[in-house]
């Protein structure tokens, strides 16, 4: 008997699966925050923490929706912009 | 007719089962072996080409073509004249407002329930009456368990991983019903929804378990019985409140005749039950789910709610959605004194209704 899987061809079946180098200090680097919409306080309070690494700037990006991935355009931005980005809060 | 997906050959029927398990192509229950006959015959019925896709299926992304659908529509136990209402309901799903990547992994417990409406019912013999949401009939057990193939294999949302559902519900296995448009006062689901009368339509919604809730008499009296089931402060809709916020209100057979004796039209049904199923701001905010640690500060309130809800005392009463219209209105089930409630997620998973097309 001859049988098809059912499973899906995805692009992400090209993604390697290590991870990529991480600076030293944070000192003069451009840190990115992807906010997935936990709230003000939040966001604040970890920027404050990252000041005190004396980064180059930080940026921060707003996801429309929690509950999903960022749109690519704003995945390909924080990574053109940015030499580090935190993602995700934990919910 | 080429098809493109992977073939493994296995020595018989049951090894094949067997295969499907080891290889976590399965939910759980046994498939039927998606052989290139049978899958053939699926995608000859509905003439689409199959490599035709529909869109990718989060959180693998798994991309999803009309040949996949008909692979795993073979596995449910499909017959060909099912495969356009499981096509319709994919279509639905991938509406972006519908945030099938938050379904597919939210911590809530609600599952996506398709409602078929118009002549198809009928000729593929789909039930909307006695135990509607149970078991029994081919069509409900297997058009909804195609759908869960279609999200398992190319969503790949296994529990745990990354699907966070705390405790998902028995619609994970299959979720179908139909609407009962004979014992229904009012206009089919799929036409209020902006189909035309006489089409064939599905509407996915992402919802919880039904909560039946013991109901009858005057009109009055059932939509008490519905409010008081609606109105728990534990409820994601009120915490989630304008992020996504719609709720199911399924009327029997029985029932459904007074609300026609009485002349109440579906608006004035949604209207009531927006306005009488609220729950104290203050319950809800005792529950602590408005400020959870997670948002470290933050509130829902803050985030999501609309600026008009009242919330100035916590007598001020929170209406269960943004509008009356979030509410939808189904006939269906048996002659019994009962209607069910069904708590979408809160956070999306909405409603959406698509033409069924049938060659």
């Amino acid at each position: 008997m001859r049988v098809l899987s059912p499973v899906g061809v995805t692009k992400y079946v090209e993604a390697k699966d290590e991870l990529a180098v991480r600076p030293e200090r944070l000192t003069g680097k451009v840190v990115g925050i992807l906010d997935d919409g936990a709230g003000k306080e939040y966001q604040d309070r970890i920027k404050e923490l990252l000041m005190e690494h004396e980064p180059a700037r930080i940026i921060h990006r707003i996801k429309p929706l929690l509950s999903s991935p960022a749109p690519p355009q704003i995945l390909d931005g924080v990574v053109r912009e940015c030499d580090v980005v935190i993602v995700g809060t934990g919910i | 007719m080429k098809l493109q997906s992977e073939i493994v050959e296995v020595g018989g029927y049951h090894e094949a089962v067997e295969l499907f398990f080891q290889r976590r192509w399965s939910d759980g229950l046994p498939i039927v072996p998606p052989t290139e006959e049978k899958v053939t015959e699926m995608l000859r019925y509905v003439g689409r080409d199959p490599q035709e896709v529909l869109g990718e299926i989060p959180p693998f992304n798994g991309v999803a073509t009309i040949e996949k659908l008909a692979i795993n529509s073979v596995m449910a136990g499909c017959l060909p004249q099912y495969f356009p209402v499981v096509i319709a309901a994919v279509e639905a799903m991938l509406d972006p407002k519908h945030n099938l990547n938050g379904t597919q992994t939210t911590q809530s417990g609600t599952e996506q329930l398709i409602i078929v409406n118009g002549p198809i019912v009928k000729q593929i013999g789909i039930n909307y009456g006695d135990s509607v949401f149970g078991r029994g009939f081919r069509a409900n057990g297997t058009i909804g368990r195609a759908v869960r193939l279609i999200l398992w294999n190319l969503g790949r949302n296994f529990p745990g991983d990354p699907d966070r559902s705390t405790f998902s519900h028995p619609g994970s296995w299959s979720f179908c019903i139909a609407e009962d448009e004979d014992s229904s006062p009012w206009e089919p689901l799929h036409v209020e929804k902006g189909l035309s009368p006489g089409s064939s339509g599905v509407t996915v919604f992402c919802c919880e378990a039904p909560h039946p809730t013991l109901a009858h008499g005057t009109v009055k009296q059932i939509l008490i019985s519905i409010c008081g089931a609606i109105a728990g402060p534990g409820s994601s809709n009120y915490v989630f409140l304008g992020g996504g916020t719609e709720i199911l209100v399924v009327i029997s057979a029985l029932n459904a005749e007074q609300f026609r004796r009485e002349g109440w039209s579906k608006r004035d049904v949604k209207q009531y039950i927006w306005e009488h199923s609220r729950a104290p701001y203050g319950k809800i905010e005792s529950t602590g789910m408005l400020t959870p640690t997670e948002l470290a500060g933050s509130s829902f309130v803050d985030l999501l709610w609309p600026k008009w809800i009242d919330r100035s005392s916590p007598e001020s009463l929170i209406p269960i959605t943004p509008s009356p219209e979030d509410i939808h209105v189904l006939v269906c089930g048996g002659r019994g004194s009962w209607c069910a409630v069904c708590h979408g997620w809160g956070y999306g998973g909405l409603a959406v209704t698509r033409e069924i097309k049938i060659p």
